[in-house]
């Protein structure tokens, strides 16, 4: 009989607990887990700070999630645990005090490609602790943390590699490579940050196949509108417009409105609102998938999906996850469509 | 104008992610800005550009004007650099762009620099990341031998674990068999089908037998054409269907009879397979392919709760640019399976120290699907017996899979019978409920990165390939000394106790300490972490008398880790043959008695390390519940080091890593004594004392002032002293006689074991035992004055457990270890011989362990262990690293409810869900939306006295009170269970499920009450089953359809 008897420890001791909520939202998002503990088990000890790891089942080799806590609330029966994991300390230092770095013409990652940036902004917030660089990779194509402009300010670390990866996405204004993306690997003993390009749904491997019969247990459909009016603006106030007449027909006109500084001409802007517009056709569904398997995928890992309706059926990535352990067990799946030569920021825009 | 690199003036190299500094010395000391192109942007197609808009630069801007600047950078991509350099000086003057080749186009206007040196970024090590999805997978179809050697004969055969009386109530058994068969153009049904051209079809074969075969079964019985492979080989196994497995009532029996019922529950049909190439010679070897069973009757290979897919596509280079060549990996079935069987190089450098997966699990796909079929099984047989048996006799056949017809019965037998198959049954390792217990693999993986072009590395400079090896520990195998050599004269004290390698040369008698460290890495049938022999030695102490020891297993790891993986041969002792037998007392299993970490507190004069027990998980246990009827109770008997699994434990805070030499106060393996941070030195007077009778004579050091001195001011008391934890080296014997004195080790220690120094502190006693003649005379010392010694912690006792300090002089005299070496006290303290003449198991200790901190971890052994069958362990690995994942292999074996008696009405329901609704009108919608679950819900009663002394021998199986503890039992262990429905046309409805609640009433009528209860299955699956007890379907999910996907 299949069995899942997840497993979570305080600096490496397990620790009973009653209920556990683990959420990993994706795209530099800190993943959390919240967890019920009895007040026998850790009233009286101090927990700050201390590390914690989720594993799905007990016999796992490594967890799925690394973190650490950030807040408790204690009751007379029970504490309440809430945890983050390496991407949280890149905007909160453990705490509220947020993990910024000062970057200033004296001490800067000027010069630094992408993964080399990370690696030193990680060693100026003193979070090398938390999270290693031992595989980092760097973004594709490598750009340098100049491009554009330098990055100078007051300014929190995972906004800085926030930057750092668009930089080669907003490259250029004619083909839109596929973005960056930084997410969390756990070696065994320590999360490891890597770089690496947002998958293709044609060529990534398959991770994961689902199917009705096998895994799914519900399949939430958000069906967004697609624009079928792109008005871009470009540098120095030069604008493109891009109109589909079959989609205003079929779909009614719905209007989207972006900026491309990188944009010089109303030719490229109207080519840059032709690109959104196919992509976004291609991006019309944002699934969540509730499912009985899948607990170890990644962000980023594509998986497949099989279902009788042709237009639910393909190939997906994924985007996040959830899974909640109390009296029943719960996981759902975020997954995405998007096609790869869309920008990262569109993603954001429920139009 | 120059640039070079981290102050040399030549080209420089360096591993990616390594920070260099660029030195630049500019024409003349006015400038104020520099730009820097670092060379390693790239354009859109990964192409190198000095380019502007793709260039990765920086500008860096001085506060003054100068004439030469340093500038810190980071390569993460390999390559060579050549910086483009531009300056603007104090007077707003812009340069022309510099670098080191002769033109640019990238950036214009360009000039060659004068005296400008590259950058060359090379790769470092990889990292191999496993990843796989379904953990716990159910156990399938393993048609990776086929894969890899070709079409071949398949075979049935049932391992055993029932009687033949039981096994005479299952029947004839039928099997419908999907497979591809191979047609051969060459010689059709033998061995040219696998090297010549073929044909292919998809062949469903039904094999039958009979009843008196399965009773009188012996060795494997062929599929063969009287079973419809007609002219073919297999070359794939897609579906195995076991079509009767449902007791068959004649017209004289009722289908419900219990014990006829659990006849199925120990009966495994397995289909087998051979391959040549178990262990390189031409022995013929059976390996199965898969397995049914009664409450799991239909295996199919495309199911995907029976495989895993291995996913190695997270593994990546050190480098940005580098891609992935070829993964190698483990398939989690160690060296049983002959096909993807890993194996382990060295690499050139390292010739004696294996590091590196070969080349047999080698490709460029970054997964591979993977089915597990009980598989840990020996295919040579127990400590590799094959056919000759188990203590060369054939009689008592080793091989769990075997082709032997003469001595490998199907049918469980005691080991009185001839032959016997208790060491066959032992490697089936089931548990109350006829399910083989979860199986443990480990699938591991290495990447080698495109930048290793020569595989194995040839030099530690070219190791880019992941690492295996990051936590690979140290594994030694200790037996405590185990008896002492009583001298004849105070001449011939011979070093026994105080070592834990005397005599290593095989044998019940002798110690078994050895190194296994490479032997726990490679993958073959000899490279074993031998136990044979395990605790067999008869252990005394020093005056002879018989004392308790137990051998354990030392591990050092590089690096902390709380699970730890043992790859383990199937073999449970006799543990389930006792059971299955009927049961008795098992009274000496092999047991991990204890996991120890070594903590240190302190430091140098004052460290104390000692080992801190730990609670922890032992997966490689396996156990049957056992009624004892003597005493009332159950027991459950369980036997460790018997399966492959894990031991598991929470994480210690305070495990520390520590050198050997730091555990002996600063030196070993050396017959130099140098005093350091670990030791104090103390000068006084020596005045020998008499015998105390139970340790023997010691010398009193009266010490001079500055050493009281010290001494107070280093211990709070005499505890911290006590007695045998600290050595002392005599440095000078000081101002009087002194032969065989200088150097020699005498242990701080008082009178019959009081602390080592008196409570003024200005006292030292120096227990010495009795002398040596010629070597060894302390009591020489008796007398004079300034003599010096060195006083040293030594912790390798409270690590190294099991031996004596001290070695046995003549009578209640023992000087201390290596006391006869005298001057020359080689500093080896457990280990034999000294510097330059250790033991092949002291140079490994030395080689391993003398400088290089390792948190070392012990695991304790209890049980007594033969030579002839034993636990074999064949790896160990750190099982928290990246490139490994822990798969748990199940047997989903569904116990039969029909072998215990319901006594009251069986309540099923039906359904679906269903949209339903109506219309203004009155039109109504009903659309079936799909299934929801069902339950069964079962109530029967348990009966018995609970007053006088048979109680408890009154309610074992079989009574209502004990289909009750059953039934408690199933639904703790989330036991799948099956019940067969039958109909009022004759068919019937068998219902898999899992039993959720166990509801009981206790009677209030005194001890005679009865003790209803009732309990609930819900319901996962069905399957229709005819008349004749044959599936006539499939297994579906109850009110679901069947999958209308099949071979055919």
């Amino acid at each position: 009989m299949k069995q899942i008897i997840p497993k979570v420890t305080i600096e490496g001791r397990e620790v009973d607990f009653i209920r556990v909520n683990y959420a990993q939202p994706g795209i530099l998002s800190a993943a959390t887990l919240q967890f019920t503990i009895p007040l026998t088990v850790a009233g009286t000890e101090s927990l700050w700070n201390k590390e914690v790891t989720f594993y799905v089942s007990k016999s796992d080799s490594k967890p799925i999630f690394r973190g650490w806590i950030n807040r408790t609330k204690k009751d007379f029966n029970k504490v309440n645990i809430f945890a983050e994991d390496a991407f949280g300390y890149m905007l909160k230092g453990g705490d509220t005090t947020l993990a910024e770095v000062v970057l200033d013409d004296r001490e800067n990652v000027d010069g630094l490609t992408g993964g080399a940036a990370i690696i030193k902004l990680l060693q100026m917030s003193e979070l090398t602790e938390k999270v290693g660089t031992d595989f980092i990779g760097d973004t594709s194509p490598v750009v340098g943390s100049v491009q554009k402009e330098p990055i100078r300010g007051t300014l929190k670390v995972l906004d800085v590699i926030k930057q750092l990866l668009a930089k080669p996405i907003n490259l250029s204004d004619q083909d839109l490579p596929r973005p960056n993306i930084a997410k969390l690997i756990d070696d065994g003993s320590k999360s490891q940050l890597v770089i690496e390009l947002e998958s293709t749904l044609t060529n990534d491997q398959v991770k994961y196949v689902y199917t009705p019969q096998n895994n799914i247990t519900t399949l939430n459909i958000i069906d967004r509108k697609v624009p079928t009016v792109v008005i871009v603006e470009g540098a120095g106030g030069v604008k493109g417009t891009f109109k589909h007449n079959g989609a205003i027909a079929a779909l009614d006109r719905t209007f989207l409105k972006v900026t491309n500084n990188n944009l010089d001409s109303p030719a490229a802007c109207k080519e840059f609102a032709a690109r959104l517009y196919q992509a976004n056709v291609a991006n019309r569904y944002q699934y969540n998938l509730g499912a009985t398997e899948g607990f170890y995928l990644m962000e980023n890992d594509v998986i497949r999906v099989e279902t009788d309706d042709k237009d639910f059926s393909g190939n997906y990535r994924i985007v996040g996850k959830s899974i909640i352990f109390g009296n029943g067990l719960q996981l759902t799946l975020t997954i995405n469509k998007k096609p790869p030569t869309l920008a990262e920021y569109i993603s954001s825009r429920d139009n | 104008m120059s640039f070079n690199w981290n102050g040399e003036s030549t080209n420089q190299t360096g591993t990616v992610y390594t920070t260099c500094t660029g030195n630049i010395v500019f024409s003349d000391d006015d400038v104020r800005a520099v730009y820097i192109d670092w060379d390693d942007g790239t354009d859109l197609s990964g192409t190198i550009s000095n380019k502007k808009e793709f260039a990765n630069y920086q500008w860096v801007q001085l506060t003054k004007p100068t004439g030469t600047i340093d500038v810190e950078h980071t390569y993460t991509a390999t390559g060579t650099y050549k910086p483009i350099i531009q300056v603007i000086n104090s007077f707003g003057f812009v340069s022309d762009y510099y670098g080191m080749d002769t033109s640019n186009t990238d950036v214009s206007p360009y000039r060659e620099g004068a005296s400008y040196k590259s950058f060359e970024t090379t790769d470092g090590t990889a990292t191999g990341v496993m990843n796989v999805e379904n953990k716990r997978v159910l156990s399938g179809i393993d048609n990776s031998i086929f894969n890899s050697e070709g079409p071949k004969n398949i075979y049935i055969m049932i391992p055993p674990l029932a009687t033949a009386a039981t096994l005479a109530d299952v029947g004839d058994i039928t099997l419908e068999i999907t497979c591809v068969v191979d047609h051969s153009l060459i010689d059709t049904g033998s061995s040219a089908t696998s090297i010549a051209s073929a044909g292919q079809m998809v062949q469903t074969i039904t094999k039958t037998i009979t009843n008196a075969n399965i009773t009188g079964g012996t060795g494997m019985n062929l599929v063969g054409p009287s079973d419809g492979l007609t002219g073919g080989l297999v070359s794939q196994v897609l579906k195995v269907k076991y079509l009767n497995p449902k007791f068959a009532a004649t017209s004289s029996q009722r289908y419900d009879n219990y014990s006829q019922n659990a006849a199925f529950q120990n009966l495994k049909i397995f289909v087998c397979t051979t391959s040549y190439y178990g262990d390189g010679s031409t022995n013929v070897y059976y390996y199965p392919v898969c397995y049914v069973t009664a409450g799991a009757p239909i295996k199919s290979v495309e199911d995907s709760t029976r495989f895993i897919n291995m996913d190695f596509s997270q593994s990546r280079a050190k480098a940005s640019n580098v891609t992935n060549s070829y993964y190698r990996y483990d398939v989690g079935k160690g060296w049983y399976n002959p096909s993807f069987k890993w194996d382990v190089v060295s690499g050139t450098h390292t010739s004696d120290k294996y590091q590196f997966f070969g080349s047999n699990t080698s490709g460029t796909a970054s997964s591979k699907r993977v089915a597990f079929a009980y598989n840990n099984v020996r295919p040579d047989g127990l400590a590799g017996t094959n056919t000759s048996g188990i203590g060369g006799d054939a009689a008592l056949p080793g091989v769990a899979f075997s082709g032997d017809a003469t001595n490998s019965d199907w049918v469980l037998t005691d080991g009185a019978s001839t032959p016997s198959q208790v060491y066959r049954t032992n490697q089936f390792i089931v548990d109350d409920f006829g399910r083989f217990t979860d199986q443990y693999h480990l699938v591991r993986t290495s990447m080698q990165p495109a930048s290793q072009t020569s595989y194995p590395p040839t030099s530690t400079a070219t190791e880019y390939t992941s690492s295996l090896t990051s936590n690979k520990p140290y594994v030694w195998r200790i037996t405590p000394a185990i008896t002492p050599y009583a001298p004849a004269s105070t001449t011939n004290v011979i070093n026994k106790m105080t070592k834990v390698d005397y005599n290593t040369g095989g044998g019940a008698s002798a110690s078994h300490t050895q190194d296994f460290t490479e032997n726990a890495f490679r993958n073959t049938s000899g490279t074993a972490v031998n136990l044979s022999g395990m605790n067999a030695a008869t252990f005394t102490d020093l005056e002879g008398n018989t004392r308790t020891a137990n051998e354990y297993l030392l591990l050092l790891f590089p690096k902390k880790s709380n699970k730890i993986f043992f790859n383990i041969a199937n073999y449970a002792q006799d543990l389930i043959s006792t059971n299955l037998s009927g049961g008795g007392a098992y009274n000496d299993p092999w047991e991990i008695s204890g996991v120890s970490y070594l903590t240190v507190e302190g430091t140098g004069i004052k460290q104390n390390a000692y080992w801190k027990n730990v609670p922890f998980e032992d997966t490689t246990k396996v156990s049957m519940e056992y009624r004892d009827t003597g005493n009332k109770k159950y027991v459950e008997q369980s036997n460790s080091l018997s399966q492959s699994g894990y031991i598991n434990f929470d994480m210690p805070l305070d495990w520390d890593a520590i050198s050997l030499a730091n555990l002996c106060g600063g030196q070993f393996d050396t017959n130099t004594q140098t005093s350091g941070s670990y030791d104090l030195l103390l000068t006084g007077a020596g005045n020998d004392v008499a015998s105390d009778g139970i340790y023997g004579k010691h010398l009193v050091l009266a010490l001079e002032t500055p050493s009281k001195d010290l001494l107070t001011s280093t211990f709070n008391n005499t505890t911290e002293v006590g007695a045998f934890n600290y050595l002392a080296l005599v440095q000078d014997r000081g101002v009087g006689a002194g032969a065989d004195c200088l150097n020699i080790p005498i242990w701080v220690a008082g009178p019959s074991g009081s602390d080592g120094i008196n409570n003024a502190m200005d006292e030292v006693y120096l227990m010495y035992g009795e002398g040596i003649t010629s070597a060894y005379e302390p009591v020489n010392l008796d007398g004079n004055t300034g003599t010096i010694i060195l006083l040293r912690r030594i912790n390798i006792y409270d690590v190294i457990t099991g031996v004596s300090k001290m070695e046995r002089g003549t009578t209640n005299s023992y000087p201390p270890v290596n006391a006869a070496s005298g001057a020359s006290f080689p500093q080896t303290y457990f280990l034999s011989g000294g510097q330059g003449g250790l033991t092949t198991f002291g140079d490994a200790v030395v080689d391993a362990w003398k400088d290089t901190d390792l948190y070392a971890l012990k695991i304790s052994l209890s049980g007594n262990v033969g030579q002839d069958a034993y636990p074999e362990i064949f790896n160990i690995f750190d099982a928290t690293e990246s490139h490994v994942e822990l798969i748990t292999e199940t047997d989903d074996t569904a116990f039969n409810l029909n072998s215990i008696p319901i006594t009251s009405d069986v309540q099923i329901a039906r359904a679906g869900t269903y949209y339903r609704a109506i219309t203004k009108k009155g039109k109504v919608f009903i659309s079936r939306t799909g299934d929801s679950i069902q339950t069964i819900n079962f109530t029967s009663a348990a009966t018995g006295d609970t007053r006088g002394s048979s109680a408890f021998a009154d309610s074992g199986p079989g009574t209502l009170y004990g289909n009750l503890h059953m039934v408690r039992k199933l639904q703790q262990e989330n036991v799948r269970v099956y019940w067969d429905e039958i109909q009022k046309d004759g068919t019937f409805v068998r219902f898999w499920g899992v039993v959720t609640t166990v509801n009981e009433t206790h009677g209030k009528s005194g001890p005679m009450a009865v003790k209803k209860y009732s309990f609930t299955v819900t319901v996962s699956e069905i399957a229709l089953i005819d008349s004749n007890s044959k599936l006539m379907t499939d297994i579906f999910p109850l009110g679901g359809i069947q999958s209308e996907t099949n071979y055919s």
